[in-house]
C-alpha cells in the first residue's frame, strides 16, 4: 500500500469521525438522514484528498531522506 | 529462513478495525428500543399538520414551552444524567378522537432513537400527560444536539398532533459518553497513523522486491518419503 493510499484511507476515516464528533459536540445536526449522509459524503471525500495529498508528501520526504539501499530490498 | 512480510498489512491495522467495528455498532443503535417504553409501541405514522377544527396541544419539557426550541440553535440545554419531566396539555374539538397516547421520540440520523409513551388506558377522557423522561442507556453513549418529536396519538395509532423540537444534551462531565471517546481515539490513532504512512509505505516496500527463489534442501537434512521409510538416493549396493 503507497503512502497515498494508506493517507487517503486514513482521511476517509477522519472524515467520518470529525463529522460524528461534531454532532456530539454540538456543532452539527444530523437529525435529517439524507443531510447526514451528504455531510458523511463531503467529509470522507474532502479527507481522503487532503489526507491523501499529506501521506504522497510524507511518503516523498521519507525517500528522500532514506533512501533505499541495496540491503533494504533484500527480504527481510 | 526467510521471513515474508505481508504487502499492505501495517501494524496495529487489527486495533483500528477493531475500533472502527465498535463506532459502527455504536452509530447503528437499534431504534426504537433503548429505554422502557410504558405503553404498546405502534407504527410509525405521518403527522397530521395543525389546522382548524383539530388537535391543539403545548408540551413544556422543565417548565419551559417547547416553543421555544424549535431550532438547533435555540436547543434547549439538557443534562443527560438527570431526567425531565414533560408536561402534554392539548384541547380536543367537539366531535374529533380524543387522544389516547403522548409520545416523544428521540430523532437520530433519521430514525427514532428512544420512544417515550404515556398511555391513557382508563375510560375517563383527560386532555394531559405528563412524563418523566430519561435517556436510558443512551446516557453512556451519546451527547450533542439531537432533535425530538412530540406527538399525540389515537387509540388506532394516527398521530392528531405533533411538534418537533431540540434539545442539546450533555453527557456526565462534558465528554464521559463512549461515542466521542472512541472518536476522538479513532481520530488520534489516525493522525499517528498519516504520519508514519510514509515509513510504512517504505516497510511494505520493501517485502515485495525482489521474488525470493526457494530454498534448496541441504544435503544434511534428513529426506523422507510419503511411507516414511528412508528416500533411496539410487540403486542399491550389494553388501
Amino acid at each position: 500500500m503507497s503512502a497515498t493510499t494508506h493517507g487517503a484511507f486514513a482521511g476517509v476515516v477522519l472524515g467520518i469521525c470529525f463529522v460524528l464528533l461534531g454532532q456530539q459536540f454540538g456543532y452539527i445536526n444530523l437529525t435529517d438522514l439524507t443531510a447526514a449522509i451528504v455531510y458523511l459524503v463531503i467529509a470522507m471525500v474532502v479527507g481522503a484528498a487532503v489526507f491523501g495529498a499529506i501521506g504522497m508528501a510524507l511518503g516523498r520526504g521519507y525517500l528522500r531522506r532514506h533512501p533505499p539501499t541495496p540491503q533494504e530490498w533484500k527480504p527481510a | 529462513m526467510v521471513f515474508f512480510r505481508v504487502p499492505g498489512r501495517r501494524p496495529g491495522s487489527g486495533i483500528r478495525l477493531l475500533l472502527v467495528a465498535a463506532l459502527g455498532l455504536l452509530v447503528l443503535l437499534p431504534t426504537g428500543t433503548m429505554g422502557a417504553s410504558s405503553g404498546p409501541s405502534s407504527p410509525v405514522v405521518v403527522s397530521a399538520a395543525a389546522g382548524p377544527g383539530s388537535v391543539t396541544a403545548n408540551v413544556t419539557w422543565n417548565g419551559v414551552n417547547v416553543n421555544t426550541a424549535g431550532g438547533a440553535s435555540s436547543a434547549l440545554s439538557i443534562d443527560f444524567s438527570k431526567s425531565a419531566n414533560v408536561t402534554f396539555t392539548w384541547n380536543t374539538p367537539t366531535g374529533a378522537v380524543n387522544p389516547t397516547d403522548a409520545r416523544l421520540e428521540m430523532i437520530y440520523f433519521g430514525f427514532a432513537l428512544s420512544t417515550r409513551d404515556v398511555v391513557n388506558t382508563g375510560t375517563a377522557v383527560v386532555h394531559f400527560a405528563v412524563m418523566t423522561w430519561t435517556p436510558g442507556a443512551l446516557v453512556y453513549v451519546l451527547e450533542g444536539v439531537y432533535e425530538i418529536k412530540a406527538s399525540l396519538l389515537t387509540p388506532n395509532g394516527s398521530s392528531v398532533w405533533s411538534e418537533n423540537f431540540f434539545v442539546r444534551a450533555s453527557a456526565p462531565l462534558s465528554i464521559f459518553a463512549a461515542l466521542p471517546i472512541i472518536l476522538i481515539a479513532l481520530i488520534v490513532w489516525e493522525l499517528y497513523s498519516v504520519a508514519r504512512s510514509g515509513r510504512q509505505a517504505m516497510l511494505g516496500q520493501k517485502g515485495k522486491t525482489p521474488p525470493t527463489t526457494p530454498e534448496e534442501p541441504t544435503p544434511s537434512e534428513p529426506s523422507s518419503s510419503p511411507t516414511g521409510e528412508p528416500a533411496s538416493t539410487g540403486p542399491e549396493e550389494p553388501k
